[in-house]
């Protein structure tokens, strides 16, 4: 099972109205999201910084507790803030999902083990954090099935999906086209229109 | 069980040839009037979170001599991937044991997230630590310690004290400063072991 498998089944499984913040690793992983997203809409949104991506839709499944919110993490941002299974496991928003994608190496830079390589089980650390619902999946199947009872379950969950390396090769047409910045503002204009909120005034409105 | 008996059955536990690093705060104070012999053979670093770190350092690189983490839920929690490194490390001379209070004590008693659904252990031992356990009173620390400290593996021991902290004379307190107890730390480790650490600036 690879992550591409993985990210077109996680595309099945949601729709334009769920809410995702998703690594974007040096490329690849943000490159099969971006070709997958239910409706190819802007529902995502993608922090740069490794350890980040629990933590902002933690975030976000706190502001919006009627949204279903799912991260798209993995081993390599995971365990550079594995603080954030503390706070996750302590506050447990039952609208949220983390789905971390543990190829067990910096697969981006080189393909350097990470300490899921060896004695470390993110699952089993999450549940010590005070997560629920903590589970591991390495095939499909279990995947499907695991995920979308952890998405209808009305509760906290964490699922470890172990996946073997291999990048998907994207024409440079199929590549994401936009921006980080470009992108935030895209996400923030989606959330405002999805729930009919004002987030972010336009910065002209910062001056009246 | 308070801070003050933890401090004084792990002090009886050890020896001067042993190595300890230590959390600071008020617990620096109660080690300061307990630590065997009352010798230098403990680093207090000034930063939350790196307490296990540095003593994973010194484990690793006196792999002979055995070494104990003085550490805290405050600081743990401040940096928990450490626990990954340690379990995958597992120095076999290297005995963490993490005082918990559920609380930041010394800024008035804030909770920490030990105090909700946290277990430090059981996170450990998903980390990849072996021996982890918790402990709540001075008879099951003294057994549970001396296990780890003799079994010739790593161990990780969670301790959870009751808050509540001794009153020391000025005189009591802890009298030199930080930097000094550093140099004085590598003096002691090189008479230790008959090596040289820091060779002094003018070495240099």
């Amino acid at each position: 099972m690879q992550r591409s498998d993985i990210i077109s089944n996680v595309a099945e499984l949601t729709t334009p109205k769920d809410l995702l913040v998703c690594y974007r690793s040096i490329g690849e992983h943000w490159d099969d999201w971006f070709d997958h997203r239910p409706g190819r809409r802007t529902n995502t949104f993608s922090p740069v910084i490794l350890g980040s991506v629990t933590p902002t839709a933690l975030g976000l499944a706190l502001a919006l507790p009627h949204r279903r919110v799912l991260a798209l993490d993995t081993d390599g941002s995971m365990l550079m803030n594995t603080g954030a299974m503390c706070t996750l496991g302590n506050q447990r928003p039952p609208n949220l999902t983390v789905i971390v994608f543990d190829n067990a190496m910096y697969e981006g830079t080189g393909s350097q083990p990470t300490l899921t390589a060896g004695n470390t089980d993110l699952a089993k650390m999450a549940a010590g954090a005070g997560c629920i619902n903590c589970e591991t999946v390495d095939n499909t199947e279990d995947f499907l099935t695991v995920t979308q009872r952890l998405l209808d379950d009305g509760e906290l969950g964490f699922l470890v999906v172990k996946i073997r390396p291999g990048k998907q090769k994207w024409p440079r047409g199929d590549r994401r086209p936009t921006s980080g910045a470009e992108d935030k503002f895209n996400f923030i204009r989606y959330v405002e229109e999805l729930e009919g909120i004002v987030i972010h005034r336009g910065a002209h409105d910062e001056h009246d | 069980m308070q801070r003050i008996d933890l401090v004084k059955a792990v002090a009886g536990l050890l020896t001067p040839d042993d190595l300890v690093v230590s959390s600071i705060g008020e617990l620096w104070d109660d080690w300061w009037n307990h630590r065997p012999d009352g010798v230098a053979n403990t680093y207090s670093p000034v930063i939350l979170g790196s307490i296990s770190s540095t003593a994973l350092g010194l484990a690793l690189a006196l792999p002979h001599r055995r070494i104990v983490s003085l550490d805290t839920d405050g600081s743990v929690l401040m940096n928990t991937g450490i626990m990954c490194t340690l379990g995958n490390q597992r120095p076999r001379n290297l005995t963490v044991i993490v005082v918990d209070n559920e609380m930041y004590e010394c800024i008035g008693g804030p909770p920490t997230l030990t105090a909700g659904r946290t277990d430090l252990a059981k996170m450990a031992e998903g980390a990849g630590c072996t021996h982890c356990g918790t402990v709540s009173d001075v008879e099951s620390l003294i057994a549970e310690a001396e296990r780890r400290l003799t079994d010739d593996e790593f161990g990780f021991l969670v301790a959870k004290v009751k808050p509540g902290r001794q009153h020391y004379e000025s005189s009591q307190r802890r009298q030199t400063d930080g930097v000094e107890d550093k140099y004085a730390f590598i003096r002691y480790v090189e008479r230790l072991e008959g090596i040289v650490v820091h060779p002094g600036t003018d070495q240099n």
